[in-house]
């Protein structure tokens, strides 16, 4: 048997994500921003900041995975999906991510707004 | 907040004898550092392969910063004779992530140690702690303007150098094959000494990092994919950044035309005109970067062909894309574009495809991306593919021979089709060899899929070695399978150097199909 995510908040968590797109729909959605890795002036000096931009929107900024800005996500229920990860999405260890960055993460995107409404980044090549 | 440690013992390990390691690693590590609590382990069992979760659990994880330290777990180990499973940044997903081979082994999490010790821009080459991530260095090279390029796998950001490089991975850029562009590693054996391989054990020496060979038998190659030590650093070559980067994409409308895009691309590839590890990915792999399935086809059994179809008309893709690139002056890059021009248009098919011509549109962007060693995560959307979040990669090693890639695409089809399961594959070029990649995905939450699963990746092994071909990693779940494939007399090695090297037996039991 596989152990399946059990814990309340994820429950809670899950069903506000597939409320905003299952991870098997957003890849089509044009309303993702897109990192651009210009140079050192990109990197952000913030530890959490660079969390953020560097790990979390590495995919939920670009249709991989399912859009976490602007969805008034509970900070507890983002910190558990970081923890245990939830299916595609992998988990994180105290070791990968601090719990005190990890709290300023969550708050960030659970605080955060929607991105402005970008040119779609995943239309393949023609 | 459960504790697990009653539920996940080592195999041999008495309650008592585990909790008196614990007690001891507690004391050299700090309460902190040593996680026995099922929150706390949580992210050490979140795995992608359709072994149950339960065989992979671990008894506890402990943190380790520095060499010192790991000296000390590893006496205290051999005290109590309790496994550990050494992990870097344990991002190996679809081989088996940061969970132990075998339940109850404690994971020795080197992610601590994430020292850049050094950058030589001259020389080109970094000496790293395990807990390095690629993202990482790629921050310092950009910092401290250092003109060089890293070659890394798809989960780039968030995986790391020394644990790749040790299982032998792969990137995309002409240093793509990661352990031949090693150069010297420190090792922590389990008797607590440290060696240093190739010109490391020199006293004052500076060419650690310049000379791989060092003098008498080579070792490093013993240390991957291996339990036989603790790499504690390791030294790696970087690419200086080329004046001029042309990366470029090649369609082809059939998938019988591997066979021609094999033949065209070895020649290209052994003369070092295309240099890099270029890929041939399938029109499944080129979908998934971009797309669910469910776009096109929300059936639960294989994609039918005549949907492979729609999507390659719809989406602008080709029953086989092939990603290279071209590196050097722009003199160069010209010369050797009119070759390849030239040899795509000898095989009279083939389109050929631009960074002018595409723009900044995927997943061409995100192959150019990884082809100069940039941070991308693009190619996690295979895991978005049929969803689910389980997936371990089928990677039988292919001579570079047209026939040989299709005769192994088919038998690859056949087999996955016979499960309900999609060949979604790519051809990582090699130096005379191809690795056939293929991402058996399924979902995990669905217990009758990954059982099917499970049988489906057996049989890939089984009828894949009966045709003499065998894969060159494997997930954790099926190491001894792919073990007994490289024949007795390999296996009886690995035991004698084991037994020499770790008599106790407590250095990732299992790892590779090695125990004592």
């Amino acid at each position: 048997m596989n152990r399946k995510l059990t814990h309340p908040l994820l429950a809670v968590a899950f069903v506000a994500l597939a409320a905003c797109g299952s991870s098997s729909d957003t890849a089509s959605a044009g309303d993702k921003g897109k990192l651009i890795y210009l140079g050192k002036e990109s990197i952000p000096k913030d530890k959490a900041e660079m969390v953020f931009q560097q790990t979390c929107m590495a995919c939920h900024s670009t249709g991989v995975g399912p859009v976490i800005l602007g969805r008034d996500l509970p900070p507890e229920a983002i910190k558990l999906f970081v923890r245990h990860g939830n299916r595609a999405m992998p988990a994180f260890t105290e070791a990968m991510i601090d719990d005190e960055t990890l709290d300023r993460v969550a708050e960030m995107v659970s605080k955060s707004k929607a991105p402005p409404t970008q040119p779609a980044p995943t239309q393949p090549a023609q | 907040m459960t504790d697990t440690t009653q539920s996940a013992l080592p195999q041999g390990v008495s309650p008592a004898q585990f909790e008196a390691a614990l007690g001891q690693l507690r004391a050299l590590l700090g309460p902190e550092n040593v996680l026995t609590s099922e929150e706390d382990l949580a992210p050490y069992t979140k795995v992608m392969m359709s072994d149950a979760d339960e065989k992979h659990m671990p008894g506890a994880a402990v943190l380790a910063t520095s060499v010192e330290q790991v000296q000390g777990v590893l006496k205290i180990c051999n005290q109590f004779k309790t496994p550990v499973w050494p992990i870097s940044t344990g991002r190996n997903f679809g081989y088996g992530s940061a969970a132990p081979g075998t339940r109850g082994q404690i994971v020795l999490d080197l992610k601590h140690m994430n020292k850049i010790i050094e950058v030589d821009p001259v020389l080109c080459t970094a000496l790293l702690e395990p807990g390095v991530t690629y993202q990482q260095l790629w921050n310092y090279l950009k910092e401290n303007d250092i003109p060089l390029w890293l070659s890394c796998p798809a989960p780039s950001a968030i995986a790391g150098p020394v644990g790749n490089t040790l299982d032998r991975g792969v990137g995309y850029t002409p240093y793509g094959e990661h352990f031949m562009m090693q150069c010297g590693m420190e090792v922590v054996l389990a008797n607590g000494e440290v060696l240093r391989t190739g010109m490391g054990g020199v006293e004052k020496s500076n060419t650690w990092q310049a000379f791989k060979w060092g003098y008498g038998p080579y070792l490093d190659g013993i240390f991957t994919q291996s339990n036989f030590g603790v790499v504690t650093k390791l030294g790696i070559w970087l690419m200086p950044q080329p004046p001029a980067y042309k990366p470029f994409c090649i369609q082809y409308e059939d998938e019988g035309d591997i066979d021609t895009i094999v033949e065209m691309l070895r020649p290209l590839k052994i003369a070092n005109i295309v240099p890099n590890a270029a890929v041939i990915a399938n029109v499944m792999w080129e979908a998934a970067a971009v797309i669910p399935r469910s776009k096109y086809y929300d059936g639960t059994g294989s994609t039918p062909k005549e949907v492979l179809e729609e999507i390659k008309q719809k989406e602008g893709m080709g029953a086989w894309n092939v990603y290279a690139a071209l590196y050097g002056t722009a003199e160069q890059v010209e010369v050797n574009w009119n070759i390849v021009k030239k040899a795509v248009e000898a095989t009279g098919k083939g389109k050929l495809i631009t960074e002018e011509d595409t723009g900044n549109r995927e997943p061409f962007r995100y192959r150019a991306q990884l082809m100069k060693g940039d941070m991308t995560l693009q190619e996690f959307g295979l895991y978005r593919w049929r969803g689910g979040g389980g997936s371990m990669w089928f990677a039988p090693v292919s001579q570079a021979k047209g026939s040989e890639t299709k005769a192994q695409m088919e038998l690859a089809q056949e087999i996955l089709n016979e499960y309900g399961l999609d060949y979604v594959a790519e051809f990582i070029v090699g130096m005379r060899d191809m690795h056939h990649i293929v991402d058996v995905l399924f979902d995990r939450s669905d217990p009758a899929e990954t059982a099917r699963a499970h049988e489906c990746f057996g049989k890939l092994l089984s009828e894949f070695g009966k045709r003499g071909y065998a894969v060159y990693r494997v997930n954790t779940g099926f190491m001894e399978q792919t073990a007994d494939l490289y024949g007795k007399v390999k296996r009886d090695v690995d035991q004698t150097l084991k037994r020499a090297l770790d008599p106790n037996g407590i250095i990732a039991p299992g790892k590779s199909g090695i125990f004592i």
